[in-house]
């Protein structure tokens, strides 16, 4: 059995945030596009502790708790955003939300 | 733990959840008068700051610092909330219900931008920057019947998590090859080391998380929509307050933890100066919302900021703090204007604004006086402003930034002088004076006289401006 070093954690942490940032990239459904940024900060939340854990250090522990509390309520308050959206037009597709314009 | 370092912070806060509770107690139409004692009580915490409510000294194991240039950031985000407060009270007919609640969301994001102003560490920076962005994703999105409204929140909405995400990834490489957050613990590192390729890339990560917040190329793409679809006041609380946060939090960086790789960063700060100035001006030339217009001129004016800090000396700096100073009222002066023009206008189209000279003179002057100082033309704030910006990158030599620079100064005048004309030298579409109400009159004056006084009486201020400066760069 290989030890699990500390690149094995970084490549997930870095799989983690691409497959986030393809999906901001490419999907066009904005809870989707909402669920990959919240991949993106979950990538950041493994390096964090696998970092801590070989830094010898919880500074990096800590910062954890302080992304999952700000993730939490971004996902309060963007949710909110995009049900009000969805009443208004009946849609959540980020293509269709182009009024302004020059 | 001492907790007066924070005095000002909580007194902020506190003032934020005694309008939030007040407003139950009130009667619904009176309710837009809680912004005024949201605004009193700003002056009052402002005061205070004059007067024991300011203790210098760092603590909380040095992730909080409070200097002179804290010390000028705070006061500068007390100045401009009461501000915006005062005209979201002429605004509050058209913010639909909890107008109370709308009060309470500016002072919590004033409260996170007081804070930004004393970061030290990365972690500080990251609740700090969250604080303010996440108040602002729900004011700009507050007018929830309106589509540009929400659909400018869900843009800013998903940029600025985009952001956020790029920042955290950028601190967490950070942190795991220097083993600290704190901005000393990183420069002693970069001292005794060379930077390796993982810290390199996380560097860069926040910065393209700071720039976004400054609003400068290649981070601008959310700007021109935003500006346009949030209500006027917001737009006017992005412009001057969230820029203002950015630029201290990128100063404590650049200045803080990544001192030791100056010379590299001076270079990369200058070509976002450039490309901002360059972008932001010839973008904003075929602009006919005259919204989007400040949106684009907001990226060229972080472009002027930016020169500023290109310079990384200490007139480089105290120019950006004196900037950002003068932009503040010239600002709030316009966006004053479209407040009270967002009643009577059916949208903020530069078509309408024709003629408005003989409709509301003091709209029109006020206007002008606005866009006068965003041009830069003397003796308004924004002239001296960009004065010091040029003197401190020529004295740097830097002929380069300075030839951009000068260009789009130029471009910019054919824009915002456009919209002048419109106001006084077209016939209106419809006729009928535009009253103003007796708060956004007094308003006007102020911000009016701000411009005028501060390009004229430039001298306290600058010193202000170069003593804190001084405490930064060393």
């Amino acid at each position: 059995m290989i030890p699990v070093t500390l690149e094995h954690y970084l490549i997930v942490s870095g799989l983690l945030f691409s497959l986030g940032l393809a999906g901001v990239m490419t999907r066009r459904n904005a809870l989707v596009v909402f669920m990959s940024l919240e991949l993106m900060l979950n990538a950041s939340n493994l390096a964090l502790v696998a970092f801590s854990r070989f830094n010898g250090n919880l500074h990096g522990q800590v910062f954890v708790f302080f992304i999952i509390t700000v993730a939490a309520a971004e996902v309060a308050v963007g949710l909110a955003i995009i049900v009000a959206l969805f009443r208004r037009r009946q849609t959540v597709q980020v293509d269709e939300i182009t009024s302004m314009r020059l | 733990m001492n907790f007066s370092l924070l005095k000002l912070e909580m007194a902020t806060c506190g003032l934020a959840m005694l309008v939030l509770m007040l407003e139950a107690f009130v009667q619904r139409r009176d309710r837009r008068f809680l912004g005024y004692i949201g605004a009193a009580g700003l002056v009052a915490i402002l005061a205070w700051s004059y007067h024991g409510g300011f203790v210098a000294g760092s603590g909380f194991d040095g992730i909080w610092v409070n200097d002179l240039t804290a010390l000028y950031f705070k006061r500068l985000f007390l100045i401009g909330t009461a501000l915006v407060l005062v005209m979201s009270v002429g605004f509050a007919r058209q913010l639909e219900g909890g107008v109370g609640e709308f009060f309470a969301l500016l002072m919590f994001a004033c409260t996170g931008m007081m804070l930004t102003a004393s970061v030290n560490d990365f972690l500080m920076l990251f609740v700090a920057l969250e604080t303010v962005t996440m108040s602002f994703y729900i004011l700009v999105a507050w007018l929830r019947r309106q589509q540009q409204s929400l659909e400018a929140g869900v843009k800013y909405l998903i940029l600025g998590a985009l952001s956020s995400a790029f920042l955290v990834y950028g601190i967490t490489f950070i942190y795991g090859t220097t083993g600290t957050t704190g901005f000393a613990g990183v420069a002693a590192f970069l001292k005794a080391n060379a930077a390796s390729a993982p810290l390199k890339i996380g560097l860069l990560l926040v910065l393209a998380g700071l720039g976004f917040k400054i609003a400068s190329v290649p981070f601008h793409a959310w700007v021109p929509d935003v500006y346009q679809g949030a209500p006027a006041p917001v737009t006017a609380f992005l412009a001057v307050g969230s820029k203002a946060a950015g630029f201290v939090l990128l100063l404590r960086v650049l200045f803080g933890a990544l001192l030791p790789l100056k010379p590299t960063w001076v270079l990369l700060i200058g070509a976002l100066a450039g490309l901002s100035v360059l972008y932001g001006n010839l973008a904003a030339m075929p602009q006919r919302n005259v919204k989007r217009l400040l949106g684009y001129s907001s990226i060229s004016h972080a472009g002027f900021l930016l020169l500023g800090v290109a310079a990384a000396d200490v007139f480089g700096v105290s120019a950006v703090l004196f900037y950002l100073f003068a932009y503040l009222f010239t600002n709030l002066c316009a966006f004053t204007v479209i407040s009270c023009l967002a009643e009577t206008l059916p949208d903020d189209e530069r078509e309408n604004y024709a003629g408005l000279a003989q409709r509301s003179p003091l709209l029109a002057a006020a206007m002008t006086v606005a866009l006068a100082s965003l041009a830069g033309v003397p003796p308004m704030a924004g002239f001296f402003a960009k004065f010091l910006v040029f003197t401190a990158i020529i004295s740097q030599k830097m002929w380069c930034l300075t030839i951009i620079g000068a260009i789009g100064v130029v471009v910019s005048l054919y824009y915002y002088l456009g919209v002048v004309k419109a106001m006084y030298w077209q016939e209106p579409r419809e006729t009928g004076a535009i009253t103003v109400t007796r708060p956004m009159k007094a308003l006007l004056w102020v911000t009016m006289l701000a411009v005028i006084g501060i390009g004229v009486f430039q001298g306290s201020l600058t010193r202000c401006a170069l003593d804190a400066a001084a405490t930064m760069v060393k």
